[in-house]
């Protein structure tokens, strides 16, 4: 049974508001009992509108939105108190209010008028297993980041919501915190079955508290699926983008045998072209777009010679020359250049680099599976 | 010579202020005693109505309310003379509530300088509102809150502007005088309060009573300030 139900949905912000003009469309979009949705894209796509809409906070759209097979109203906000009270949600700057972290996470009870004890057995049953008891107590402005999150996310669970949205939850969070916090709301929310929809633009945190993915752009869904396949296998340029894959070439297949297609691709300039190897299955003649990781590129030190290494399976080998290093979360990334306009990034670690002796201006090889080059065909 | 003379006043209503206080003075004493009555019951009033008015607009959407807050923010800078003048139209013998005969009475003066502070507590209020995160408020709608219990919530988030508000609104009455002057008529022990006094000490010459009630003024004015202080210490965004 669908918990979120969408149909033809539509909405357009006010003209006296700062984003006149952003039109979202989402012709059709549903959420499961138990199930779990990201809303994948980049700032400004319209997936907090979208999310906000799903949660009764925005009003004035057009279109059909359910909410536990309840009708959302176009009246104020917060007005489906049936609907409403069986979902909850989590902003991306942990709000408090200006009280005690007890109170705090006991006000959605009072709110909704929980008895007493009632509110006493959850609210102490909830800081038990947040492991929050130490600051139970503590004006709740006076805690650190991590904590507030924290008290938030107990704010919401001790409502035993069954669908919980989560608005970029974890986007002021340092990556300790982050972790955990992620962890912490999956092992919940699978532990009392809670339905979750997720803003996010980070990659990993939509794989590791997701099953399926929604990519949006430009205030539509251009993508819908499971999770793991949207990400491996993007459909077009902007999705291919957005899910990471940041290099992305056009080229027209010269062979294709054995599951394996050869593309020959050229820049603007077409001065060079380069010759992929893609585990694809094309006529031909057919132009093609294709897509790479930088998680997917192996580097290795220039020692002479071209053409394929014969000591690696992968079918791709290109040498070139690293233009730029640029440290980043968990190493190094490389920007190389193979010449003729073609530049590739290169995600490896920091020990790899420091071992092999890499840096800017030094020539390298570099090998990609002809299973991790994507594409699809153009139209 | 001019500030010899000038130092004399000030140094000759110092001791007559004291003399005055430590004296009980019947007539100094009335006095503020009615200032503090008068201005004490006008700031309530204007808090029990303008704080839930702020605290209702500032959470609703309607057509007009853009047009209502500037008219609350436009009543903040009302001239008080403008006020005494209206509340003379309408409580005066020819007035809408001439019937009522209120001129010239506390009750009068009451009215005026519930004009004056109610914009104040409303718009400061809808102000302070604007300050509490916006996510809080939709945390509280995600809540299913209700309007009177948002209210209560968003009002114990700014509950220490709340006390800045009250304060303010009581400095801005008890100094007023041009609205009371017009509606209360200055007359000794029913509608003469501080600011008053000075006005007719002044007129008669004696200008060390009047610096003398002007010090207590002052005291009290200051001692509100103080309170502001001592009770917002660190005051917190949203608070």
């Amino acid at each position: 049974m669908n918990i979120v139900e969408i149909k033809d949905l539509s909405f357009k912000y006010p003209e006296d508001k700062k984003r006149a003009g952003f039109e979202l469309k989402v012709p059709e979009l549903s959420l499961a009992r138990g199930s779990s949705l990201a809303l994948f894209g980049a700032s400004g796509a319209g997936k907090s509108t979208l999310l906000a809409i799903c949660a009764s906070l925005q009003k004035g759209f057009a279109g059909s939105v359910k909410l536990f097979g309840t009708q959302l109203s176009n009246d104020r906000c917060g007005a489906d108190g049936e609907a409403v009270s069986r979902m909850a949600i989590l902003f991306q700057d942990a709000p408090l209010f200006n009280c005690c972290v007890y109170e705090n996470i006991s006000i959605g009870l009072q709110i909704r008028k929980t008895p007493r004890a009632e509110i006493k057995r959850r609210v102490d049953e909830m800081i038990e297993k947040l492991n929050i008891s130490g600051i139970a107590y503590a004006d709740a402005r006076e805690i650190s980041g991590g904590q507030a999150k924290r008290v938030c996310l107990a704010r919401l669970l001790v409502l035993k919501p069954e669908l919980l949205f989560l608005d970029e939850p974890f986007y002021s969070l340092d990556a300790i915190n982050r972790s955990q916090i992620m962890h912490e709301l999956k092992r919940l929310s699978a532990e009392a079955a809670i339905a979750l929809m997720l803003v996010t633009h980070d990659k990993n945190e939509a794989l590791a508290l997701c099953e399926n993915l929604a990519v949006m752009d430009a205030g539509a869904i251009i993508r819908y699926g499971d999770i793991k396949s949207c990400f491996n296998n993007p459909k077009s340029e902007t999705e291919a983008r957005l899910l990471g894959r940041n290099m992305v070439f056009y080229g027209q297949v010269t062979v294709c045998s054995d599951e394996v297609a050869e593309i020959e691709c050229v820049t603007e300039n077409e001065s060079a072209p380069l010759t992929f190897q893609a585990a694809a299955d094309y006529k031909k003649g057919d132009r093609v777009c294709l897509m790479i990781s930088p998680q997917d590129l192996s580097v290795s030190p220039y020692e002479g010679g071209g053409g394929k290494s014969q000591a690696s399976s992968a079918l791709n080998c290109f040498e070139g020359e690293i233009v730029s290093a640029a440290h980043y979360e968990f190493g190094m990334l490389l920007n190389i250049s193979t010449g003729g306009g073609f530049v590739f990034q290169a995600y490896i670690t920091s020990r790899s680099y420091e071992s092999l002796g890499l840096g800017p201006e030094k020539k390298v090889k570099f090998f990609i599976k002809a299973t991790a080059v994507k594409s699809f065909l153009m139209p | 010579m001019l500030a010899l003379r000038s130092m004399d006043i000030i140094y000759s209503a110092f001791i007559k202020c004291f003399g005055l206080i430590i004296g009980m003075d019947p007539y100094l004493l009335e006095v503020t005693r009615l200032t503090l009555v008068i201005s004490s019951l006008s700031t309530l009033a204007s808090f029990v109505i303008g704080v839930p008015a702020g605290l209702v607009i500032a959470q609703s959407d309607f057509a007009f309310k853009r047009l209502i807050v500037s008219i609350v923010n436009a009543g903040m800078g009302l001239p008080p003379v403008v006020v005494g003048l209206v509340v003379a139209l309408l409580f005066g013998r020819s007035g809408v509530f001439g019937g009522l005969d209120l001129l010239y009475t506390r009750t009068a003066v009451f009215i005026s300088q519930l004009i004056i502070a109610l914009p104040m507590a409303c718009g400061l209020t809808i102000a302070a509102c604007g300050e509490v995160p916006r996510t809080l408020k939709l945390q509280l709608d995600s809540f299913g809150a209700g309007v009177y219990q948002k209210s209560f919530y968003l009002a114990r988030e700014i509950k220490k502007s709340l006390i800045v508000i009250a304060m303010a609104s009581f400095g801005s009455v008890i100094s007023e005088v041009g609205a009371v002057i017009m509606v209360g008529g200055n007359i000794l022990n029913e509608t003469r309060v501080l600011t008053t006094a000075i006005v007719s000490e002044v007129r008669v010459g004696n200008y060390d009573t009047a610096l003398g009630f002007a010090f207590i003024l002052l005291a009290l004015t200051f001692a509100v300030n103080y309170a502001v202080a001592v009770i917002t210490p660190g005051k917190k965004s949203g608070a």
